[in-house]
């Protein structure tokens, strides 16, 4: 087999029939011419007619040989020992360099993953020989958007591998590879190489999504010149790392009236115990407690902090781990935003209303939310129900409330139901 | 179809008619002046007496006259001439080809053949007429007469070209009917094979005929100039065609060309007789007046 670089000039094969065309044209073209000295002509057809004919055949065969040859040259076929062999003086090599930039390629204190990837990246690139592309891509950009240009000065790609550095964006590997490998298809030179670095986190690997890595094992099947493929691990398989995983509120209202509790998960994903680590719950940037805890290897635990706010609106939370054994900090600290309130109003709609205090479904549920201390007349609770008739729906402003609740209502108007439908969707 | 008066090309025999067409070899004849007769001493039919002139064999004068009259006459006979010519024309259908100057090789050569019997007959020789394609259509004995010569040109006109040409066995023949030595002029493009035609020419030269080679050629056939693809059609048989890339066979054409030309030249060498060739783009006035002077001088 022989894989060619450009196979969209296929077509050009097709010229191969221009001279048997013209061969073709030109016999039809022939002139009718009367002649006396047919004896001259005739002693030459006996000499030569044969050999002319094999010589116009040979004439031809040539033509359209070269034509052919021009066509397949063009098409620029590579032997598949050169395009899957190892390098060679002349065999030049598309490379597609794709480099981890996710956040945890920052583990490390002072010489973290991705300085390590930056080192054996630009190694590489040493021992490519001029003629050779290289097309830089990084795991947080590949796959979105049209692929970087292809270089061949290779300056350019070591000016481009030390200037980046990694990014806090979610990464998908699949999709990277696949890039990558799409890339390496567009490509010209006969061999292809895909190397990628990385500290092989589990993060960002979608190893269960089968159906992707079946499109990218596609890919690499259907490949006109199947790439060389480098995985090239530039960390530890599990450091030393500790992270706060994510902040959980024990409600889905706060409120100024009772305390809240924040569930904060901590977890040990290296290989070696981490003891008595610290760490501070904050409101609002000020600290408010510190706890320390001791998390096992490839364990986690889960920190409840308790906290009520004062005032009503926008507060943040956060969380600190401390740990002087951690190699990357960049997952140590956590933030969640918290909407608090001091009022909830809930509108409470009865299909069959009585005046009468406990009458009616409303009246007990009313009661139930927001129930009254005689003994304070301060004392009140968030929730603020009103009651109200079927036959007022139609004049409420239903974004004044949080809630709605329909207690024995048989049917509502047209109208009504509209309102509804847009109160729920607005997020009631 | 020209009339009689119309062959005879005025202009040309202008330029022609002061010049002679001399024997080179013995002719059968018994009368003076040009040509030396190869009889002696036997006799053939009487017909009158003619004033003895410089030049005739003294054998011929009768001396019985001579006592009476005293004055010198010599016998004349029956066929008494100066020469006896026989004009071969070739009318098969390659004499047919009009090249680029429009006019046919056969009607270039019943100009020369008519213009050569009117010279022959002005001299007081006599010329016959063989016309001929694949087959001998019309064979004149030679006459000196005026009459014949209108006869000669007549049959000339009336005689168009067609048919295969079948020239060497057709002079063979000849060369065994024509019984007293004499001219044999060819008027032909000649195209023949040339070890037959070589075997027709040693016929003539065994008999002691003396031939004269008049080939007319059209100068595409001299040049071959064409650079298309053709499908030559014979003239002479509408079923023979050859399909070929004309300008890639044209060096090969003239080779083949030129080696026929030369050995028909080293054949006529060979035999003593002259090969004059006449390209149709050229007067032939011009040609053959320098070859008969060349002759003559001889």
């Amino acid at each position: 087999m022989f894989p060619l670089l450009n196979p969209l000039l296929l077509g050009g094969l097709a010229a191969v029939g221009a001279p048997i065309l013209i061969h073709l044209l030109h016999r039809s073209r022939v002139v009718p011419r009367e002649w006396g000295a047919m004896m001259f002509l005739e002693e030459l057809m006996a000499e030569r007619a044969k050999r002319i004919r094999l010589h116009e055949l040979l004439l031809l065969l040539v033509r359209a040989l070269l034509i052919a040859c021009l066509a397949l040259g063009m098409m620029r076929p590579v032997l598949q020992s050169a395009a899957s062999g190892v390098r060679a003086p002349g065999v030049h090599t598309s490379t597609a360099l794709l480099m981890d930039n996710s956040y945890s390629m920052n583990a490390g204190h002072s010489r973290t993953a991705w300085i390590e990837a930056r080192e054996q990246a630009l190694k590489y690139v040493d021992t490519l020989q001029r003629g050779d592309d290289v097309t830089v891509m990084f795991t947080s950009s590949a796959g979105k958007g049209s692929p970087p240009a292809a270089l061949y000065d290779l300056d350019r790609v070591r000016e481009i591998i030390r200037t980046a550095t990694p990014r806090y964006e979610r990464t998908d590997i699949p999709r990277a590879l696949t890039a990558a490998l799409q890339k390496l298809e567009n490509q010209h030179n006969p061999r292809r190489e895909m190397v990628f670095f990385s500290d092989m986190q589990a993060a960002g690997w979608n190893l269960n999504d089968r159906a992707r890595w079946s499109f990218l094992s596609n890919t690499v099947k259907s490949s006109r010149i199947p790439p060389n493929i480098v995985l090239a691990q530039v960390a530890k398989a599990r450091p030393n790392n500790l992270a706060l995983i994510r902040i959980v509120p024990s409600r889905a209202v706060v409120d100024t009236y009772t305390p809240v509790v924040f569930n904060i998960t901590a977890a040990n994903e290296g290989l070696e115990a981490a003891k008595d680590v610290a760490v501070t719950f904050s409101v609002d940037g000020a600290p408010k407690t510190t706890r320390n805890v001791d998390l096992p290897p490839g364990g986690s635990e889960v920190l409840a902090f308790e906290h009520k706010f004062e005032t009503p609106g926008s507060h943040y939370v956060s969380c600190v781990l401390h740990s002087a054994q951690d190699v990357l900090p960049d997952d140590n600290e956590l933030f969640f935003s918290v909407a608090v309130v001091d009022r909830l109003p809930v509108l409470l709609v009865d299909g069959d209303h009585r005046e009468q205090a406990l009458a009616s479904e409303t009246g007990f549920l009313r009661l139930a939310l927001s129930p009254r201390n005689d003994n304070d007349p301060s004392w009140r609770t968030v929730i603020e129900p009103t009651v109200i008739d079927t036959l007022d729906l139609r004049d409420t402003n239903f974004s004044k409330y949080r809630v709605i609740v329909l207690a024995n209502v048989a049917a509502l108007p047209a109208s009504v139901v509209s309102d509804l439908e847009r109160f729920v969707i607005g997020g009631g | 179809m020209p009339s009689p008066i119309e062959v005879l090309d005025h202009h040309a025999l202008q330029r022609v008619s002061k010049l002679r067409l001399v024997a080179r070899t013995v002719v059968e004849s018994f009368i003076t002046g040009q040509h030396r007769s190869v009889y002696k001493g036997f006799s053939v039919e009487f017909a009158q007496h003619r004033e003895y002139a410089r030049g005739d064999e003294i054998r011929h004068i009768d001396w019985k006259v001579f006592a009476k009259s005293d004055r010198l006459f010599v016998k004349q006979y029956e066929e008494e001439t100066n020469l006896r010519a026989t004009i071969c024309l070739d009318a098969s259908g390659s004499m047919r080809y009009a090249g680029a100057s429009g006019e046919t090789k056969f009607s270039y050569a019943r100009k020369v053949a008519a213009a050569l019997a009117y010279l022959m007959t002005n001299q007081s020789d006599s010329v016959g007429l063989v016309t001929f394609d694949s087959q001998v259509r019309k064979h004149i004995p030679p006459r000196s007469t005026t009459a014949h010569l209108s006869n000669l040109l007549k049959i000339m006109v009336e005689t168009e070209p067609g048919n295969e040409t079948n020239l060497a066995p057709i002079l063979h023949d000849l060369g065994g009917q024509l019984k007293r030595r004499g001219l044999v002029i060819v008027i032909s493009d000649l195209f023949a094979n040339i070890e037959e035609l070589s075997h027709a020419l040693a016929h003539f030269h065994h008999q002691r005929h003396e031939v004269i080679l008049l080939q007319v050629l059209d100068p595409h056939e001299i040049n071959f100039p064409f650079d298309t693809v053709a499908e030559f059609r014979s003239l002479e048989n509408s079923t023979h065609r050859i399909k070929l890339d004309a300008a890639r066979v044209r060096k090969l054409y003239i080779e083949r060309f030129e080696s026929f030309t030369q050995r028909l030249r080293e054949i006529c060498h060979r035999f003593h007789f002259d090969h004059l060739s006449l390209p149709t783009d050229k007067p032939f006035d011009t040609a053959l007046s320098q070859y008969l002077n060349h002759r003559r001088g001889r």
